[in-house]
């Protein structure tokens, strides 16, 4: 049976205790991600899950300044499982220095060129920062009340990024109370376009950018947690967060 | 390993415990809540296009450029059809531009070398950091070694150059080196040393052109390139020297395959014709000249029938274009070009082109040879400290450096040929000679040199023989790289800082001197990306940053001190650069504006300026005051004053070919074959081999063939054709950089610097590279 197939059925059964009882109103066919949220049991719990390893990647693949080193370090043993599921191995931290060093050459700057390109709109314009997906991008982010903090000095659509806002839409749409208004199944579907639209596209370059150039398991493994998590995110996406696959995909970025 | 279903199932099944209680550390988010504007949250405008005037910076040109911005994102860039100087022309490299500050291989962030050098094992640092670490390795090693001139700081042309020499100045060293001995030194003293300036031509208004090795059609130079193409079907006649067929040599009246080194003879049997048939112009001789006779009994010798055995061109043929030549003038042109780093005599050849000119009164006329005009801009009057623990520069005081940077020319060609055999005899006190300086930091000649600062410069792909520039690095005990792009040479750095590309800054002005002269800047078509800065920000940043260092002004007067703080520190850099350039360009009504609305601006309505020199009054920038056709200082410094022809010195032994080496329109240099647009017309390099060596050889087109110098070797596909000679091999510069990262260029065709022997003229300082022979095997 297909991995995915095994997610599916095993959050369907978490999903099971709270559906049967609950009458929700329709929304596009679907139950809205809110009404199922706010009255869940377990899949709370993995909606939390899912939103703090979406931010934990998006730690993993910033820059590790010694404040995100050290977030590293303290909360690698935490997500072993989720490595141990993921990429078939819990990756060793590296010493900062180390990694510091592995993180440039891999993302940022090597003589010529980087190992894995760390912009969506790379993989998805044709290899040069900024292209229209970028744009669409930074709309999705203003139109569900997100903005980039300006002293970070980078581009929305980085992968670290990506990660963290769609943790951040996540997170929405566990508490409904921090969603500032917006509707929650515009932030659904802000959350499938984010992951079907950028993220998913440029999983296999990156995997096997990082996979080719590395030469630390840390990255390696991580790249293989990535990769994977996001195979099985059309599953936990919806069935988690009631977030309407199709549509989101029909709403991405177009190449 | 376990099954991969069940592990995931059980990271699923677990996911109430740990994982979703896992509390992140505040402050590390990248992202925050945006504030609503009423009832919805503030919407980015869709649409919204502006188009920004500026000046590209793709080459040395700086063409007039029109950029179209849509919602922040440059979305293409224009011409500008109103630009003077590039006559509304964009070429490729230009259009490409547009792909500049888009490269996800740009230079980010300021990094710091954590691991051995050339490793590439950084980390990334604050600007503040990054202005500490340079101002502190500066101040260290003044300290070591007393002297000031112990960093060297390399850099080339650019509009921010300026703000680079801010920092140069505010440290004090001498040791600067730039690229015109790569390039056109030895085109610039030769014109030089006749009319004290290196003037242009007017290919607008010409009506015989002769170029002798300058290729306007593939490497560009503007407005001569536009005006070359779009005069030339008009009417003007042209003749070209070329041991190539080039892209020029297609558009010529007549193409010569003349034989390489010989050039200059075939200009001198010109003058023998025009001189022995009165065809000169005797009244601007007599008026402005100085030493035609001594000129005229020199060329007796050098008749069409003696050069036609040195350039292989018919003596009749001379005869022809001599009479054509001296017909058409004063609207007649021998070309200067722009490059002439080519031969070791190099600056005889131009003094001799330049000669010509002066003899048929094609001078300061339309369609001529014009001295170049230039409109004033205020200048800031900065004075810099005058700073005691600074020695002159290496490449000047060093002792025999040109016996060792070229042992084999001074075991015997140098020898009677009017070239120095000391040290170069017209060194450029800024440009310095990359080569000569470069041997004198190998050989500590006369003291250790041990800080390098780079500034959009790359000599390790950019000087020829790469392993000496690799050696002379590894003596260094501090290298600063300021660029846009991980360069090799920045690859080989302590510490890098991230430069804004030109559409993301400002430039201050600059007054692009020439027949049609104008005022250009650059202003900011985007905001800067990541965390680069402009070099007026970086030079300002570690200027500060040694300001706070008192043993880094201990060798100045204390007055010195104040009178920077307050005149450069103060009113310039703490300043937006704006005021700088307002500043500049204050004495024009009205030029801020223009500038801001047109990217440049021009008096006179940009008309073409013609003789300001041809009046019997006017003092020429020479020793005599006159046009020298006898060169008085180069009598006085034991060179010939007049350019006798100077036998070949290097030949090819039996099996060799001489290297030549050129460019094509659509890359500059070794800084574009990178760029996605321009890659798409051309991957890789060829090397050009005559259909009837190729024979001889057993190489046919398509096949990879191994070129192999004294230097090194290097493989790439061959081209066979007609088109060039058969004692030439020739490809265009850029290719097979050294990194293996680097996706579009490495392994792709070969490059020049690994090959080229380090061989210079020592009158100017210039590289020489068709000096380098070769010998090819298909492989």
């Amino acid at each position: 049976m297909p991995v995915t197939a095994h997610a599916c059925i095993l959050v369907i059964e978490m999903l099971k205790a709270v559906s049967e009882d609950i009458e929700r109103p329709q929304v596009n066919g679907h139950e809205p991600a809110g009404a199922i949220l706010s009255t869940a049991g377990p899949n709370m719990s993995a909606a939390a899950s899912v939103k703090n390893v979406l931010f934990f990647l998006s730690l993993v693949f910033r820059y590790p300044r010694e404040a995100v080193y050290a977030e590293l370090g303290r909360l690698l043993p935490v997500f072993e499982d989720f490595f141990d599921a993921y990429a078939g191995n819990v990756p060793v931290l590296p010493e900062m220095e180390e990694l510091q060093a592995e993180y440039i050459r891999l993302f940022v700057n090597n003589r010529g060129s980087v190992a894995a390109v760390p912009y969506a709109s790379c993989h998805l314009d044709g290899g040069i920062l900024m292209g229209e997906s970028y744009h669409r991008l930074r709309m999705i982010m203003s139109e569900t009340g997100f903005v980039l903090d300006e002293s970070t000095g980078e581009l929305e659509d980085h992968l670290a990024i990506l990660l963290e806002f769609a943790s951040m839409l996540a997170g929405r749409l566990i508490d409904a109370s921090v969603s500032r208004g917006v509707p929650l199944d515009e932030i659904s579907d802000a959350l499938g376009e984010v992951t079907f639209g950028f993220l998913r596209p440029m999983m296999k370059p990156i995997l096997e950018g990082i996979s080719g150039g590395t030469t630390t398991d840390f990255y390696a493994a991580s790249v293989r947690a990535l990769y994977n998590f996001m195979a099985d995110a059309e599953v936990i996406y919806t069935q988690i967060f009631s977030v309407p696959v199709s549509a989101a995909i029909k709403t991405g970025v177009k190449k | 390993m376990k099954s991969k279903d069940m592990s995931r199932r059980k990271f699923l099944a677990l996911s109430t415990g740990a994982i979703a209680g896992t509390i992140f550390c505040p402050n590390l988010a990248f992202l925050k809540a945006a504030e609503p504007q009423g009832m919805k949250y503030a919407i980015l405008p869709e649409g919204k296009r502006e188009v920004i005037a500026s000046n590209c910076a793709m080459c040395v040109n700086k063409c007039g450029i029109l950029c179209e911005v849509v919602n922040g994102k440059l979305h293409k860039i224009n011409p500008n059809k109103k630009h003077i100087k590039s006559r509304g022309m964009l070429c490729a490299k230009g259009n490409a531009g547009a792909a500049v500050p888009y490269d996800p291989n740009r230079l980010k962030t300021p990094l710091l070398r954590t691991g051995k050098r050339g490793k590439g094992q950084w980390k990334e640092i604050s600007w503040d950091e990054a202005y500490k670490y340079v101002a502190k390795n500066l101040s260290d090693l003044k300290e070591k070694y007393k002297n000031r001139s112990s960093v060297a700081f390399a850099s080339t042309e650019g509009f921010q150059e300026e703000f680079f020499y801010y920092l140069v100045n505010s440290f004090g060293s001498l040791n600067t080196v730039r690229h015109p001995t790569l390039c056109l030194s030895s085109n610039i003293q030769g014109w030089s040393s006749v009319y004290g300036v290196f003037p242009d031509a007017d290919l607008k208004n010409a009506e015989y052109v002769i170029m002798l090795g300058s290729d306007r059609a593939q490497a560009l130079i503007t407005p001569d390139s536009v005006d070359f193409q779009r005069y030339k079907p008009k009417g003007q006649k042209l003749i070209v020297l070329d041991p190539r067929f080039t892209a020029t040599a297609a558009k010529a009246d007549r193409w010569y395959p003349v034989k390489p080194r010989t050039d200059q003879g075939f200009v001198l049997a010109m003058m023998n014709v025009i001189i022995s048939e009165n065809l000169y112009d005797k009244e601007f001789v007599e008026t402005y000249t100085h030493g035609f006779d001594e000129l005229a009994e020199m060329v007796k010798e050098y008749t069409p029938e003696w050069a036609e055995g040195k350039c292989e061109i018919p003596a009749d043929d001379i005869r022809q274009i001599a009479r054509e030549f001296a017909f058409h003038a004063p609207r007649s042109v021998i070309y200067p070009g722009r490059r002439s780093s080519f031969y070791t005599h190099e600056v005889y050849v131009r003094q001799t082109f330049a000669i010509l000119s002066a003899i048929c009164g094609c001078w300061d006329v339309p369609g001529g040879i014009v001295p170049k005009s230039s409109i004033n801009l205020n200048s800031h009057n900065v004075m810099f400290p005058f700073f005691m623990d600074a020695q002159d520069r290496v490449d000047k005081v060093a002792t025999g450096l040109i016996k060792d940077v070229v042992p084999d020319a001074v075991q015997c060609p140098m020898v009677g040929t009017g070239l120095p055999t000391d040290s170069c005899a017209f060194l450029s006190e800024k440009d310095g000679s990359w080569i000569s300086f470069r041997e004198a930091v190998l050989q500590d000649n006369p003291y250790p040199v041990r800080g390098f600062v780079c500034f959009k410069q790359n000599p390790v792909q950019g000087v020829v023989n790469t392993q000496k520039t690799l050696k002379m690095l590894d003596k260094m005990e501090f290298i600063c790289v300021i660029d846009t792009q991980m360069s090799d040479t920045a690859w080989y750095a302590d510490i890098v800082l991230p430069h804004a590309t030109y559409l993301e800054r400002w430039d201050p002005a600059h007054s692009l001197s020439g027949i049609w002269p104008i005022i250009s800047f650059r202003q900011p078509v985007i905001e800067p990306m990541f965390k680069s800065k402009s070099m007026f920000e970086i030079a300002g940043g570690i200027i500060r940053e040694m300001l706070k260092i008192p043993s880094l002004w201990n060798d100045i007067d204390p007055a010195d001190l104040e009178s920077f703080n307050k005149n450069i520190v103060e009113d310039i850099l703490d300043k937006p650069v704006q005021e700088f350039i307002k500043h500049q360009v204050s004495k024009h009504p009205g030029a801020w504006e223009e500038l801001l609305k047109e990217g440049f601006f021009t008096t006179d309505g940009g008309k073409a300026r013609y003789g300001s020199t041809r009046n019997s009054e006017y003092r020429f920038k020479t020793k005599t005051g006159k046009i020298e056709l006898f060169n008085e200082r180069y009598k006085d410094k034991g060179l010939y004053p007049l350019p006798k022809f100077c036998e070949p010195e290097y030949r090819p032994k039996e099996n060799e070919y001489r290297f030549l080496v050129g460019r094509t329109a659509w890359n500059t240099h070794s800084s574009t074959q990178n760029n996605p647009y321009l890659w798409e017309i051309q991957k890789e390099n060829t090397v050009w081999i005559n259909v009837g060596e190729a024979a001889k050889l057993g190489i046919a087109g398509g096949d990879r063939v191994r070129v192999k110098s004294k230097i090194g070797e290097q493989t790439l596909r061959a081209y066979v054709t007609e088109k060039i000679r058969p004692d030439c091999v020739f490809y265009v510069n850029g290719w097979n950089r050294k990194s293996p990262m680097l996706s579009r260029v490495y392994g792709h065709g070969a490059s020049e610097s690994e090959i080229l022997d380090d061989v210079i003229d020592s009158i100017s300082g210039s590289v020489c590279m068709h000096e380098t022979f070769v010998t090819l095997q298909k492989v």
